[in-house]
């Protein structure tokens, strides 16, 4: 499965009509052969309809779960639906497109299972803010010292998964998963994780979503979600079939 | 110290909270699960309270002072108890209804696809809803009983 791997790009979208069309489009001219699956993650906006007017499957969560479990919910499909490589992609457009071949070729040709794209590998002019960078170096070095393996930007939602973490996220379900700590779980089933650089651009609409009182609970949850993973059994790649 | 005041006033607050548990479960308001820690939560705050000896000693053996603080100690250790209890069922719940809406969704994506191969292969029949709305309440309904 080297050139004619089955490729399906996940997006996670809450309320992101505003962006949402114009990223499926950027995606689908970048990468035809492709199929692009948008799951709304309960947004009461116009996010389903623009998405599949753009060309784009839509699964449509009938209230909100969060960023994490709408990807996963992408990832259900993508196990069911039998793709090779499933790809995480923002709705707001801060992920480039034309960087999806590079997030590809690590898992059809070097055999890894999970590819992160990090802001941070190669200096590419993206600013984070102090406390928000802060956080994520903690949550990087934690990762690091726990997988025994250099990650410097766990927060990065552009990725690419192979069939085998397709199956562990599809199958799992563990609230766990997110994240770094989800990083962790995959590294410890003995998957391979590859880093590579990507450009993180300005959001185009709308705000972020990440609320002050969650960005204050998060380092919390993170230790004590990695805690909980340590303290378990490592889980293992579920075979067969969906 | 128990008065005898004090034990009169134990003993109706349990018969009345004994009856209204009954009641719920006959209602199936609560399952008979539940009602079962109920009853015997109820059940053994009263042989607290009836039986001094056993209180007493209860009293001695845990270093309390005041016999009262060994009857509150065992209403607050029950209520800690089924709160725990209840933490674990949300969380289980919360669990499932992920998983019931990932489900839901995806088996809506489903329909969507087949809709379209359906309405492409012969127009005019675009497929009437049945509504989903009605169909639910009347199972939620079914459930109840």
């Amino acid at each position: 499965m080297t050139r004619d791997s089955r490729i399906l790009i996940v997006i996670p979208a809450y309320n992101e009509a505003s962006n949402v069309g114009k990223v499926v489009e950027e995606v689908k001219k970048e990468a035809p052969s492709v199929d692009v699956v948008v799951v709304d993650d309960g947004s009461v906006d116009a996010t389903a309809d623009v998405a599949r007017r753009a060309g784009a499957i839509v699964v449509k969560l009938p209230f909100n779960l969060g960023m994490f479990e709408a990807v996963r919910t992408g990832f259900v499909y993508a196990d069911r639906k039998n793709y090779d490589i499933a790809i995480q992609v923002d709705a707001d457009g801060q992920h480039v497109p034309s960087e999806i071949g590079a997030l590809v070729s690590p898992v059809t040709e070097e055999g890894f299972d999970i590819v992160v794209g990090s802001r941070y590998l190669e200096s590419r002019g993206y600013k984070t803010p102090f406390f928000r960078k802060c956080g994520i170096r903690l949550f990087a070095s934690l990762t690091s010292l726990v997988l025994g393996q250099k990650i410097t930007d766990t927060t990065c939602g552009f990725r690419s998964y192979g069939r085998r973490a397709i199956r562990m996220f599809a199958r799992y379900d563990s609230a766990e998963f997110r994240d770094s700590v989800g990083l962790v779980i995959l590294g410890r089933a003995g998957l391979r994780i590859k880093e590579i650089p990507v450009t993180v651009r300005e959001r185009i609409g709308g705000r972020s979503t990440i609320s002050i009182i969650k960005a204050f609970i998060y380092p919390f949850d993170f230790v004590l979600s990695l805690v909980a993973v340590l303290a378990r059994k490592r889980l293992t790649v579920p075979g067969g079939e969906a | 110290m128990i008065t005898p005041r004090v034990e009169r006033f134990a003993i109706v607050i349990s018969i009345l909270l004994i009856l209204v548990v009954l009641d719920m479960v006959r209602r199936r308001r609560l399952r008979e699960r539940y009602s079962l820690v109920w009853l015997f939560a109820v059940v053994a705050m009263t042989a607290l309270v009836v039986w001094e000896r056993l209180l007493l000693s209860i009293t001695s053996l845990i270093g309390a002072t005041d016999p009262s603080s060994t009857l509150f100690l065992f209403g607050i250790l029950f209520a800690l108890m089924i709160l725990l209890h209840l933490s674990n069922k949300v969380s289980d719940f919360s669990t499932q209804l992920r998983i019931l809406a990932k489900e839901v969704a995806m088996l809506n994506a489903q329909l969507f696809e087949v809709r379209r191969g359906q309405s492409t292969r012969q127009e005019g029949n675009p497929g009437k809803d049945a509504g989903p709305g009605s169909e639910r309440s009347k199972e939620a309904k079914e459930g109840r009983q």
